[in-house]
């Protein structure tokens, strides 16, 4: 059986009338890569730093690995890696400076395994923070957060401001410290194509209230896409099948998304002469809007 | 200890600019002496006499007894340039301290670490104060050489017990702007609230009756040019006062959320 890494209860959180958090569920598993996916102003960022205990749920409990955080667990944080959105750091303070600071907080800290990031990031240790650019600082937040080897880390759009072969060798750095074992993910992103790489599960949130929370295989297998190229015109409202939308077509060329049952879909479908049928793999992004669109 | 090493980077360059505007202010007295000296006439001292009881708070007692050396350096600068500039010196590096990590964003970045918030506060608190006693130290007993230098004989008891008794008034300064700084997300408006709150406290000095409870006046430490001994009661009031300020500082900070 998994261990939840995190779990939240009930989670409300209000701001003055403002209602940011509605009753939130949730559980990730260790070892996991959880995708928080939702639109701006959803609550991503507010879940987040309630998990973190840097803001106070206005009702409900917060777990990490059992153990209920209400602010600020010192235990708890040491466990943490965290890379906010924002990234603000102490403009006049080298790296080395930085990593000086934050080291004797975490007495799990690997030397070599920061030597290694500051290669890998090329990240030069003794220039001022202030004259970085952005995704240098992203760079060194990840650095932060991950020299120490935590049992957890948070992030919340992690690869904001990274160029893309850095974002792709940072992405396979997480899959394969995932890999080794005992690492739980749970980042927070718009970039929907590394979500969808990367993740195996995925929890859908928008106007506070969690719409879904489902494996990535599970969400694919939810809805597949297929194009057809029938041999005759076939008027949009013969294809009124149940379980089969059409996306987009008209006459012969028709895109069409099929949930549930695809067998007795296709079985329909096939009542017309088909010249050409081929499935489509459906993106996450494609998946996100439409449940966006939806709810 | 990685805080207490954050905040040290933070301070440092305030610090040696601290020391060298301080003691630069301390040796312009010496250098201004031999000036003074000629200017002091019988007629200006009565002059200053009769300015004394109009204005006993801008011109010390000490101020016109310029014909000595000790109660000259005394007046003019423990109870006059250091407590001045001391004020404006804590307005600079007080109120920043809390407010500039929210202004800032990094109190993000802090709070995500496991420091605890007492360990956040205390090292502000204990860093700075630390910062202004070596800034007053400094530019007070760099006066002992330069004294020397000038072949004058240095009281160097007087000159402690002056700093000994001004150091709880500094505190409290600090304390209370602390506390502002606690209060608000923005270091200019932490700044101009503590402006107004150090001018608040500077009128009892205004008001005969209520002179004594000034702590701008305790600062000057009349009572020591005075010959009189350092008045350890009101010492401890103050320090327990700025007490209550920290810890009111602290409650306010540990409920920021961020």
């Amino acid at each position: 059986m998994n261990t939840s890494v995190i779990e939240l209860k009930s989670i409300f959180k209000s701001y003055g009338s403002f209602l940011a958090l509605q009753n939130l569920n949730l559980k990730v598993d260790e070892g996991s890569i959880f995708g928080f996916l939702g639109p701006n102003g959803a609550g991503k960022t507010t879940t987040i730093k309630i998990i973190l205990g840097l803001r106070k749920a206005t009702e409900g409990e917060v777990f990490l690995w059992g153990e209920k955080n209400t602010r600020r667990g010192m235990k708890l944080l040491k466990r943490i890696g965290y890379v906010p959105e924002n990234g603000s750091l102490y403009e006049n303070f080298t790296p080395n400076q930085i990593v000086k600071f934050v080291k004797p907080y975490y007495p799990s800290w690997d030397v070599e395994l920061e030597k290694g990031y500051f290669e890998r990031f090329e990240l030069p240790k003794n220039k001022k923070i202030g004259e970085f650019s952005l995704g240098m600082k992203r760079k060194l937040l990840l650095l932060l957060a991950l020299s120490f080897k935590p049992d957890l880390l948070i992030m919340d759009e992690p690869t904001l401001g990274l160029d893309p072969l850095t974002r792709y060798k940072f992405l396979q750095l997480l899959t394969g410290e995932v890999a080794q074992g005992g690492l739980t993910v749970f980042l927070s992103s718009h970039t929907l194509g590394e979500v969808e790489r990367i993740c195996d599960t995925v929890a859908f949130i928008k106007k506070g209230k969690l719409l879904e929370v489902k494996l990535m295989e599970d969400l694919k297998k939810e809805s597949q896409r297929i194009k057809v190229v029938f041999q005759k015109d076939v008027p949009q409202s013969a294809l009124q099948i149940p379980g089969v939308e059409v996306l987009e077509g008209s006459g012969k060329h028709y895109l069409l998304a099929i949930k549930g049952n695809i067998s007795h879909a296709l079985e329909e479908i096939s009542k017309f002469p088909i010249f050409v049928i081929e499935e489509q793999e459906i993106s996450l992004e494609d998946i996100f809007v439409k449940k966006m669109e939806e709810s | 200890m990685g805080i207490y090493y954050k905040e040290w980077l933070e301070s440092k360059w305030r610090l040696i600019a601290g020391i060298l505007v301080f003691c630069g202010l301390s040796l312009m007295n010496v250098i201004l002496y031999p000036w003074l000296k000629t200017m002091m006439t019988p007629e200006m001292q009565a002059l200053l006499e009769a300015l004394m009881k109009n204005f006993p708070i801008s011109i010390p007692e000490g101020a016109f007894s310029v014909l000595d050396w000790n109660t000259y350096l005394f007046s003019s600068w423990i109870s006059k340039t250091l407590y001045q500039s001391m004020t404006v010196f804590i307005l600079i590096i007080a109120t920043p301290l809390l407010a500039s990590e929210e202004s800032r964003g990094t109190l993000e970045f802090l709070l995500a670490k496991p420091v605890s918030t007492l360990q956040i506060i205390s090292a502000k608190y204990l860093v700075n104060i630390l910062e202004m006693i070596l800034v007053v130290l400094a530019s007070t007993f760099i006066l002992y050489p330069a004294s020397l230098i000038a072949k004058e004989s240095f009281n160097l008891t007087i000159f402690i017990k002056g700093v000994i008794q001004a150091f709880p008034g500094y505190i409290l300064l600090f304390s209370l702007a602390f506390l502002i700084s606690a209060l608000f997300k923005d270091s200019i408006k932490a700044l101009a609230f503590s402006a107004v709150a150090f001018f608040i406290l500077s009128i009892p000095s205004f008001i005969p009756d209520f002179r004594h409870l000034s702590i701008y006046r305790f600062m000057q430490g009349i009572n020591i040019l005075k010959g009189e001994g350092i008045i350890f009661s009101e010492m401890l009031i103050i320090l327990a006062i700025s007490a209550v300020l920290f810890a009111t500082s602290y409650y306010i900070f540990s409920k920021k959320e961020v």
